[in-house]
């Protein structure tokens, strides 16, 4: 299928025009993708097997990178169970005050994450509202656990509710009215047709927020500097002992999430296929 | 059985009713009118997706105007394949007795029985992805009919099929109700489709029922011009009825037609079946061949006369071609004509016309349309 030009000159064909673009794209997509792997490529290669397995054996690493991941789950589900609700009524009720909320949902992805992390620190310090409450019931927030999960929560919430509103949103209400006038009440359409179909949504989003919340440092460092989590220990490595010492670690942190984050992800994508959307 | 009493609703600008229906058990009733007439809105009233402001909705003796629709025990079949993506088929058919609780023995029984009323037993176990468009409307259909709704309300089932798998479940769904004497309400904007099912038409303009009665009543006798439009009237012309003592006759520019006692001298309108325009030679009205089309199973000719257009359809049978540009001479068959007195909500210009898609400088009275 040739084109011949205005000026008489034959042009090149579709099929060649497409593969031009295509190319061109590539060129310039191949760019970012050399940019976002080699550092880490290069990370992992600079180390040593025996090095590798010398810090995974140390109890200072494994005990960091534990903590990160059990706070980032811990963080991902208490997002869960409050977003979740929320996401819904974002996608489905329309209410004044909406776009507000909407907008404080996104929040925490804008601002500095350290300048959260003093954010929360006057609400949940010790001579605060917050803090003096849970404080009574034995729970701290500086320099301790809870502090690290309320630090990931903060910062990474966005990333499920926004997730789960998006499934919500691309559900055709229609689906939910047809459930209603087959006798369902308002709760069985909840459970039984609308938060079936958007499950691949919540667990995209809630492995989405809980990789987002193991690499949080900022508002983490803030409220809880110890007990140390794999980013703050990295920082830490670096900061005393400098690079040598902070590799290792580093890339004990990136592979094992990436093991974690990639056998996660074969599990949705095994969920999508039995439930085309 | 069920019963509409004055049921006024209003979006906007657009008002639905006020709006008085009354079915008896196991009749077939279509609502029948052009997209936007509130249609869908109707039976989203009746089935409690939407709230009536004014107004009563009785189903099956029971007020049900304050029910949620999960009380109202209607069933309903929607235009477009509502089924639940993550169910199988059996467990979409179930969805309505398990929400319910009913034992899983009973679920089993009720599901084997509907499934072979409506021929998908076959499909039971299968996923309803990659299903036909016919086979959806069943389960859809056996999905509705399972949970023994006291009425079945049924939103253009057939406009996303094509139109063998529409002829096919339409007979099949007139049968299936019958059997299962279920009083249904059926809405479409195809009068064949209507005329094919119901045992009543309410034919539904504006937010109005402008008319009601059999197929046969509305074909024969549409009450306004916009229901002789629908049921397939081509032409429809204003004119004026004269009187002198028995005999009346509509005139318009140019056409003169004798009509019953019961037309008061006065403005008037006649509606003209294309299937009742047909050509003679002398004695008739004289006509150049505008337009020409082969249709399966007819042609379409459009004559041009001084004042109007009139569209005919020709059976293939005479096989008689005309050509575009021939003078000829028409005639009129009575028995396909049929003349109503202007009044309030049925009027048109003097000697205004309206041709089926024939291009005039004459404007059509739109409809007020409604999301």
């Amino acid at each position: 299928m040739s084109l011949t030009s205005k000026n008489g000159v034959v042009g090149v064909s579709l099929l060649s025009r497409e593969k031009l673009l295509t190319g061109i794209f590539a060129g310039v997509g191949a760019l970012i993708v050399i940019f976002l792997v080699i550092p880490l490529a290069k990370l992992v290669a600079a180390n040593t097997p025996q090095v590798l397995l010398e810090t995974a054996r140390e109890k200072e690493v494994m005990q960091s990178i534990g903590l990160t991941f059990r706070a980032a789950l811990y963080a991902t589900l208490i997002a869960t169970l409050t977003g979740v609700p929320l996401a819904y009524l974002l996608a489905r009720r329309h209410f004044p005050g909406k776009s507000v909320i909407s907008a404080f949902v996104d929040l925490p992805m804008i601002i500095p994450h350290t300048a959260a992390g003093v954010a929360l620190l006057f609400v949940f310090g010790k001579r605060f509202f917050a803090g003096r409450f849970f404080s009574s019931l034995g729970i701290h927030f500086v320099g301790d656990v809870p502090g690290i999960v309320i630090a990931m929560l903060f910062v990474s919430a966005p990333f499920l509710i926004n997730q789960v509103r998006e499934g919500f949103s691309l559900l055709d209400p229609n689906l939910e009215k047809a459930a209603r006038i087959l006798g369902a009440s308002p709760w069985q359409v909840f459970w039984k047709v609308s938060l079936p179909l958007v499950k691949r949504h919540i667990a995209s989003g809630m492995l989405m927020m809980w990789a987002r919340g193991i690499s949080e440092f900022g508002a983490v460092v803030v409220l809880a500097y110890h007990p140390m989590t794999a980013p703050v220990l990295v920082y830490e490595r670096f900061e005393s002992y400098g690079l040598a010492y902070a590799r290792p670690v580093a890339t004990v942190l990136i592979l094992l999430t990436l093991v974690v984050f990639i056998g996660m992800r074969i599990i949705v994508w095994r969920e999508k296929k039995n439930v085309p959307h | 059985m069920f019963r509409i009493e004055k049921l006024v609703y209003r979006v906007d600008s657009f008002q639905l009713g006020p709006l008085s229906l009354e079915l008896k058990k196991g009749e077939f009733y279509t609502i029948m009118g052009p997209s936007g007439a509130g249609k869908s809105v109707l039976l989203e009233l009746i089935s409690g997706l939407r709230r009536e402001k004014q107004g009563t909705v009785i189903i099956a003796g029971a007020d049900s105007s304050n029910l949620p629709p999960e009380r109202r025990r209607v069933g309903m079949v929607f235009q477009k394949n509502l089924l639940f993506p993550h169910l199988t088929v059996f467990d979409n058919i179930a969805f309505g007795l398990r929400v319910k609780k009913l034992p899983e023995s009973l679920v089993r029984q009720k599901i084997k029985k509907i499934a072979e009323l409506t021929g998908i037993s076959h499909l039971l176990y299968r996923s309803v992805h990659g299903l036909s468009g016919g086979e959806s409307q069943r389960i859809a259909l056996a999905r509705a009919l399972v949970t023994d709704p006291v009425l079945l309300l049924l939103d253009e089932p057939f406009n996303a099929l094509d139109r063998t798998a529409r002829e096919e479940l339409r007979g099949e769904l007139r049968r299936i109700q019958k059997q299962l004497d279920v009083t249904t309400i059926f809405v479409t904007h195809d009068f064949e489709e209507a005329a094919v099912l119901s045992d009543r038409i309410g034919v539904l303009i504006n937010g109005q029922i402008v008319q009601e009665g059999s197929p046969g009543d509305i074909l024969q006798k549409p009450a306004t011009w916009e229901v002789a439009r629908l049921v397939g009237y081509s032409n429809i012309i204003s004119g004026y009825v004269k009187r002198s003592g028995e005999t009346g006759v509509f005139c318009s520019g140019d056409i003169n037609i004798p009509v019953n006692t019961d037309i008061p001298e006065g403005p008037a309108i006649v509606f003209i079946r294309p299937e009742g325009i047909y050509r003679i030679t002398g004695k008739g009205t004289e006509a150049v061949v505008e337009e020409v089309a082969e249709c399966p199973g007819y042609t379409r000719i459009v004559y041009r006369l001084a004042h109007t257009a009139l569209v005919s359809k020709e059976s293939w049978m005479g096989n008689k071609t005309v050509n575009t540009g021939q003078r000829v001479e028409i005639s009129i068959d009575p028995r396909f004509v049929h003349v109503v007195p202007q009044k309030d909500g049925n009027t048109l210009g003097v000697f205004e016309y309206i041709g089926d898609n024939v291009k005039t400088d004459i404007k059509v009275a739109p409809y007020s349309t409604i999301s």
